[in-house]
């Protein structure tokens, strides 16, 4: 079973714990404060939204929650956990990811020569790493959805990057429709260092993504006309993966 | 010259409550009060204070009461985007709105933390590293 944890100003979690059925898992809806019985699910995912009206900045205050203490327990007793969007900027400033568990990245305003601030759009993300872990079974390049105004990497750390790229926990950058990795707007769509668009934990077993894959779980949600919308998209990908993981673990 | 505008809300400010609350589970009790104004800096070539106060991009004046002047009754926490330009800000107040003398804008948060007794300048700083920045993009001063 996992839980789909909702905090206050969280707004993607029926999609979410939809795009987990999908993929053959059983899921539910925790909220915040039902911090009793969360140690007994399988797996866990942070869906998109507002936590806390991201008030002071995204994720920071769900961050300090008493739920995320638990979350670092259960990842390091090898859990997979999910962060998409504010659940990714969440696990960032909670320093779940890169997970050293110390604040280590920020998930910072969009650069964007568009717009100032919120920005959604297509764009296309694809995995950079041959790290086998929860979240890895994706070698297609993958258009998928992304809806934020805070989605920009940055780290102070001028050695951070090197070494996670070395550990291969750069899982998902952005990119353009031939998989080229982006260099600039609009295929890296808010500014993000080395555009990436996911980054896991050393073990594997933790994702912080700003995309949203269960937004793109169905065709019926891509972009176009399809004959079966019910089949499954591209998204669901890293849904899969999760339960195989768990499946396997 | 230097213009600073301190902008804060009249009305109860949610955010404020919510750092508030965020700080006091972070086991600094002794911290019982949060204000927070945004912050602008201009440099200008003329004394453009009456323009600002005009233009309700920044000031509204139904919901803000605007000071130049910060009003720290207790220990300041100022919180600056390291790579915020403004740009976008600046165009519009020169461009749009007119004020052409303008020409840098800083933008940022104030936060001021009264304590039960006192102050207390180091908690701040914690408070200010811990949860107030994230200083892989923002940076902070301790004001007061």
């Amino acid at each position: 079973m996992i839980a789909v944890l909702m905090f206050p100003g969280s707004n993607c979690e029926q999609e979410t714990k939809r795009a987990c059925e999908k993929a053959g898992m059983q899921a539910e809806i925790v909220r915040w404060n039902e911090v009793e019985k969360l140690g007994s699910y399988s797996g866990y995912v942070l869906p998109g939204g507002w936590s806390y009206e991201d008030r002071i900045r995204a994720g920071v205050i769900a961050s300090k929650d008493n739920v995320v203490a638990i979350l670092k327990k259960e990842a390091a007793a090898g859990k997979p956990i999910l962060g998409i969007c504010n659940g990714c900027q969440i696990l960032v400033e909670a320093g779940l990811v890169p997970g050293n568990g110390k604040l280590e990245m920020a998930v910072a305003r969009n650069e964007n020569p568009l717009v100032s601030g919120y920005y959604c759009s297509w764009v296309h993300m694809k995995k950079t790493s041959s790290q086998k872990g929860a979240f890895s079974d994706v070698d297609d390049i993958m258009a998928i959805p992304i809806a934020h105004g805070e989605g920009r990497f940055v780290t102070a750390d001028k050695e951070l990057l090197a070494a996670l790229e070395e550990n291969g926990q750069i899982l998902f950058r952005y990119c353009d429709e031939g998989g080229e990795v982006a260099s600039s707007f609009p295929d890296n769509p808010n500014g993000s260092s080395e555009a990436i668009a996911g980054i896991c934990n050393k073990e594997g077993n933790v994702l912080a993504m700003m995309p949203h894959p269960e937004r793109a779980a169905w065709m019926r949600q891509m972009p176009g006309e399809h004959a079966d919308g019910e089949e499954a998209g591209p998204g669901l990908k890293i849904f899969t993966s999760m339960k195989r993981f768990i499946d396997e673990n | 010259m230097k213009t600073e505008l301190f902008v804060r809300l009249k009305v109860v400010d949610t955010s404020a409550l919510t750092a508030l609350t965020a700080i006091q589970e972070m086991g600094f009790t002794e911290v019982v009060g949060v204000t927070r104004d945004v912050y602008y800096a201009f440099e200008s070539d003329s004394d453009i204070s009456k323009s600002l106060l005009g233009v309700d991009v920044l000031v509204n004046a139904n919901k803000h009461a605007a000071r130049f002047s910060a009003d720290v009754t207790g220990v300041g926490v100022l919180v600056t985007d390291a790579d915020d330009d403004c740009s976008s800000l600046l165009h519009t107040l020169t461009k749009r709105l007119g004020i052409s003398s303008i020409t840098h804008v800083t933008r940022g948060v104030l936060w001021t933390l009264r304590f039960k007794e006192g102050v207390d300048r180091d908690a701040a700083e914690t408070i200010a590293r811990g949860l107030l920045s994230n200083e892989h993009y923002q940076k902070f001063e301790i004001l007061g």
